[in-house]
């Protein structure tokens, strides 16, 4: 077959799978697009486009390899190949990607949150703070500042991390990694208060939250409140019937109430 | 994702008489940050603009690429879609044409003078004589103004009147034309003039056009500032001040292809509400790639942005872009060609402009406004090109 001739089919496989495609068939999509007989970046890119809205992420990564092997400065294949890396959870080569899409286009802000992750991922948070600090558009702003806001909490700058915090729940009161966030480091800083106030606050916008009712089974448990423990701690295991710590302290709270209302049948148990 | 060891809960160590558990242990917190990185959990985002950069290879016609300054809608390809073409006198109203009535005027007129050797001088005011040996003549404005070439050639066969007065042959023949035919001729010529113009203010309130460029007065550039520490402030709006109060309009300007790329607004409201596009280069070169990006800013938030990459085949180093606003629907062309679609119903009016980020201005040149009938701007200082038979100048 003649090398135009190739590239007509390659074309027409392209165009039928795109037709496919907008009409949600995806898994038909991809079946169209068999293996070209020369490269083409068309082929590989929306090759690559369907194995990712398909979830197959290693297909997709390898779709866009093909794509910036051959075309290394294809910043729209190198920042999804990042992008697949990232769900992969292959976080140095994300970075890395995610890092090369950055030489090409120093302005592309969704790359550098995307490295600011991964370098998160990767423990190497001082890093991961200077990305999240260079992004400069509005659209990243408040994923910069959650991204700045963890790293600093990370880097035991409470005061920063939470300023940060507070501004994200500024603009949006009911965002619940913040307040799950919040209550780790309220019950990291030993902020008993805080935790209990973070959690209250969590719980009143998602009640079934285990962050929430963990911080306050937490605080309850620390301020010897054992029948609010119990309590919560019972619908922790309810919630998340594998949270192993949730079981014990409910058997420990519960034996406490058990233990101060009724001394002798604590005993009794005890001995049994 | 990490775990933190709480130190919390090692409370009312139990008494080991009971032979419950003694201690409670501690809960596991972790910090998540999957908000970062929640762009990139939606395929379809990253899937809906290859649906266009895949089909949006543009291929922009050379002669649809408007010389600057000099551009003007005119004419239709299929009816919806106007073109452009190179005049200098912008006639925003193509039905005005007052140059076509004259040689319909004058057929019924012999003339003297050997129809080979006169070509369609409808509009001016004196002759051109053909070169014989000579090859067809290259378009310029003036002739775009007169007759097409075909329609020239085939009524200067029919013997193409002359109202050159200095035209020996003309006059000679004139002398011996009837007093009717005069009178005739002089109704014809009247009614000629007189129509056009009729047409011209009888018809709807002229929609005013405005031509500038960003080097010019009315520009009014303002920072926009954030209110979080660390971002920084790189971002001004470039806002042409009489457009401010503009709603249903079209802006267009060329943009020459040699810089990081143009980012331009509309439906600006102030800082912190606006529309926004922008053309980035990807790869330059004869056929380069760019990447087509436009967002919302609407109450101080920037929205997603969507983006498709395109290849555009151009034959200059100039790229005609225009948006067309209507209502809440906003179609970009590049290069006459259509390559984004897309509608938001927030932002109902607002000025036209442009934005720039880190200092980086584009090269923007020959910027064109053009907007509904009645849309209040503000005139004072300004070259307004209204709906004029003699053009916009």
């Amino acid at each position: 077959m003649s090398s135009a001739a190739v590239t007509s089919t390659i074309r027409s496989q392209v165009e039928a799978a795109l037709a496919l495609r907008s009409s949600g068939r995806l898994q038909e999509a991809l079946e169209m697009l068999t293996t070209p007989g020369e490269y083409t970046s068309d082929f590989y890119t929306i090759r690559g486009e369907i194995q990712f809205a398909l979830g197959r992420f290693q297909e997709a990564a390898g779709s866009y390899f093909t794509v910036v092997a051959s075309e290394p400065d294809n910043t729209f294949a190198q920042y999804h190949l990042a992008i697949c890396l990232h769900h992969l959870s292959r976080w140095a080569e994300a970075a890395q990607t995610f890092q090369r899409v950055l030489d090409l286009d120093p302005h592309r802000d969704s790359a550098r949150l995307g490295l600011g992750a991964c370098l998160l991922h990767l423990h190497r948070v001082e890093e991961a703070l200077a990305s999240f600090d260079c992004c400069w558009s509005d659209a990243s702003r408040r994923r910069a500042l959650f991204g700045k806001a963890v790293a600093l909490q990370l880097l035991g700058r409470w005061d920063e991390a939470e300023a940060a915090y507070q501004r994200l729940l500024a603009s949006d009161p009911k965002s619940e990694e913040v307040l799950s966030n919040l209550i780790a480091m309220s019950i990291e800083t030993h902020d008993l208060e805080a935790a209990r106030r973070f959690s209250t606050r969590l719980l009143d916008v998602s009640p079934r939250s285990t962050a929430a009712l963990r911080g306050l089974a937490a605080v309850a448990l620390e301020h010897q409140e054992y029948e609010d423990a119990v309590r919560y701690c019972g619908r922790i295991v309810e919630e998340a019937p594998d949270c192993v710590e949730a079981w014990r302290n409910l058997r420990f709270a519960t034996g406490r109430v058990i233990a101060l209302q009724r001394p002798e049948l604590a005993s009794t148990a005890g001995r049994k | 994702m990490v775990d933190l060891n709480a130190r919390l809960v090692e409370p009312a160590q139990g008494s080991g008489e009971t032979g419950l558990i003694e201690r409670a242990v501690p809960f596991r917190f972790t910090v998540t940050w999957t908000f970062v990185s929640e762009a990139f959990e939606t395929p379809k985002a990253a899937v809906a603009p290859l649906n266009d950069r895949m089909r949006g290879v543009i291929t922009a016609p050379v002669d649809a690429l408007p010389e600057p300054q000099t551009v003007l809608f005119k004419g239709s390809t299929n009816g919806d879609e106007p073109v452009l073409h190179d005049q200098k006198n912008p006639l925003p109203n193509p039905s005005v044409q007052w140059e076509m009535v004259v040689p319909k005027m004058v057929r019924a007129v012999r003339k003297a003078t050997r129809a080979s050797e006169i070509s369609a001088p409808s509009s001016h005011s004196r002759p051109v004589f053909h070169q014989p040996s000579e090859s067809p003549r290259r378009l310029g404005s003036e002739d775009l103004r007169a007759q097409p070439p075909a329609i020239a050639l085939n009524t200067a066969a029919e013997h193409i009147p002359n109202f050159c007065s200095s035209s020996p042959p003309f006059l000679s023949r004139s002398r011996q034309t009837s007093l009717f035919i005069k009178l005739l001729l002089a109704a014809t010529a009247l009614a000629g003039l007189a129509v056009p113009v009729w047409r011209h203010f009888r018809s709807a309130p002229a929609a005013p056009e405005i031509q500038t460029t960003p080097r010019a007065g009315g520009w009014t550039r303002q920072l926009v500032t954030r209110v979080d520490p660390g971002f920084n402030r790189a971002r001004e709006l470039i806002v042409y001040r009489p457009s401010l109060k503009a709603t249903d309009c079209r802006f267009e300007f060329n943009w020459r292809v040699d810089g990081p790329g143009v980012g331009w607004v509309f439906r600006a409201k102030d800082t912190a509400n606006y529309y926004a596009m922008r053309i980035k280069v990807l790869r330059p070169g004869p056929s380069p790639t760019i990447s087509v990006e436009h967002f919302t800013v609407y109450r101080g938030t920037e929205g997603a942005h969507a983006e498709k990459v395109l290849v555009v085949s151009i034959s200059g180093p100039v790229l005609h872009i225009r948006t067309d606003l209507a209502g809440p629907s906003f179609a970009l062309y590049i290069g006459g060609t259509a390559v984004e679609y897309w509608t938001d119903t927030r932002l109902t009016s607002g000025g036209l402009g442009f934005f720039e980020e880190w200092r980086q201005g584009a090269d923007v040149e020959a910027v064109r406004m053009s907007f509904a009938p009645g849309t209040e701007i503000q005139r004072e200082g300004l070259r307004l090109s209204m709906t004029a038979p003699s053009g916009g100048d």
